[in-house]
């Protein structure tokens, strides 16, 4: 396994230099960004199957990519490439007509997204995370943890036809122009949402894709629209709909700040499965109370009261800093 | 200051950067023995204009953002012209380190490769 810096002063200064640089490499690679750059990278034409992850250089630090063009942020079209991992990034694609944050065209077995954002990009054809349509991607198993969706037609977009199974838990998917949360329509396929937020997705198609003939499971979920309890759901245990009030349920939903104003609880009356619910969240912050979505309420310490719930007191004193 | 990092092999621009401190001493090894670093008066903006991928189809229906792909880098520059004689030699050896081209880039020197799809 090769770890590799990217940035200014680093070994490579963008993914495009790295990824040209490893196109023969036959062991995996780990691309690590030590800063946030400007960037539009595609991955094709590596001569052996590997694994790749792309990743801040410290868990919980996000670094930024910003789209330099007028293409995809993260391009994958590689049939050989085995698992890939993006962890703590956040993807600006800088309103782009056509970009997409990340783009599966071809390949990638085992997919792995956790505490990434995808944002500004394209209201038309692309969305934040995109897996194409027909037989060349290869994505057999996806997990996304604690990842934001914003805006593009989709915030996560499945149009791939093979077999595949999908974790998506603890994200949210708002402001597409689309389904927030796509699903393709395939027998062989297996999407379980638990414990996400959808809101503010196309009126007409809604948050939550529905499908006739793949499994779709959407557990413990909140929707704005009603889709989260669809009928076309194998599952929608736990999940609640008709929760439009973003205002009060997020710090500042009009300007993308998804943090909890108060608990998930309070919010939407639900709480998070705990077997699934991820230990950190978004921001890497210790999980304690099980809330909805990409973040974990944590109440100030000055609010703290005799009123608040036990586990809220718990969370607060782990975090005080030693005396 | 603003790069163009070539690959060596045909020259085509695989990435660019601006670093003032991207020099002799403090660029990697991998930069200088797997890319010819160029200079240019461009700003990032501009040399980001000659970076790919470049696209045969604007959208598709199926939505797939931007389908096809003609060239993975578009602009190459004939390595021959730019990188002086005395180190030309460097640039089919990526054990060795290739010298920065610190003259500043003669623009007419970026060329559109051909459509591969006509």
């Amino acid at each position: 396994m090769a770890i590799s810096s990217i940035g200014a002063g680093q070994t490579y200064p963008d993914l495009s230099a790295w990824e040209t640089s490893k196109e023969t490499s036959s062991e995996d690679e780990i691309a690590e960004l030590h800063e946030d750059i400007d960037d539009s990278f595609i991955m094709t034409g590596w001569t052996n199957p590997q694994n790749i992850t792309i990743r801040s250089n410290i868990t919980g630090i996000k670094r930024t990519v910003t789209n330099d063009g007028s293409t995809n942020l993260l391009s994958f079209d590689d049939a050989k490439t085995l698992g890939l991992t993006l962890q703590d990034l956040i993807l600006d694609g800088g309103n782009n007509m056509f970009a997409s944050g990340v783009i599966i065209k071809a390949g990638v077995t085992a997919l792995t997204v956790k505490r990434v954002k995808i944002h500004n990009v394209s209201a038309i054809f692309a969305g934040g995370l995109f897996i194409t349509s027909g037989a060349n991607p290869l994505v057999a198993n996806a997990t996304l943890e604690n990842c934001i969706f914003v805006g593009g037609y989709n915030g996560i977009g499945v149009y791939q036809s093979t077999a595949m199974t999908a974790e998506i838990v603890n994200c949210i998917a708002t402001k597409a122009s689309g389904n927030g949360l796509a699903v393709a329509n395939y027998a062989a396929q297996t999407y379980n949402f638990r414990n996400c937020l959808a809101f503010g997705n196309s009126p007409s198609q809604g948050d939550f894709d529905n499908s006739t003939t793949s499994t779709v499971n959407v557990l413990n979920c909140v929707s704005g629209d009603a889709t989260a309890t669809h009928l076309n759901h194998t599952s929608s245990a736990g999940s609640v709909t008709l929760k439009t009030d973003t205002s009060a349920y997020f710090t500042d939903y009009a300007n993308d700040d998804y943090t909890l104003a108060q608990s998930g609880y309070d919010n939407w009356g639900i709480y998070g499965d705990s077997l699934t619910t991820p230990a950190l969240d978004y921001a890497s912050t210790a999980r304690s109370n099980d809330d909805i979505g990409p973040y974990e309420f944590v109440p100030a310490l000055l609010s703290l009261n005799a009123r608040a719930p036990a586990k809220y007191m718990a969370a607060a004193i782990a975090m005080s800093p030693a005396s | 200051m603003t790069w163009l990092h070539c690959h060596p092999d045909d020259g085509s621009v695989v990435s660019c950067s601006e670093d003032d401190r991207f020099n002799e001493a403090n660029a990697s090894d991998a930069m200088r023995k797997e890319f010819v670093n160029i200079y240019t008066d461009m700003t990032i903006e501009q040399a980001r204009e000659f970076k790919g991928p470049s696209w045969i189809v604007e959208a598709s229906e199926d939505n797939e953002g931007k389908g096809i792909m003609d060239h993975k880098h578009p602009y190459q520059i004939d390595l021959t012209n730019v990188v002086p004689l005395e180190d030309q030699d460097k640039i089919e050896d990526r054990t060795i380190a290739i010298p920065l081209v610190t003259t500043n880039l003669d623009l007419a020197e970026l060329v559109l490769k051909p459509s591969r799809r006509g």
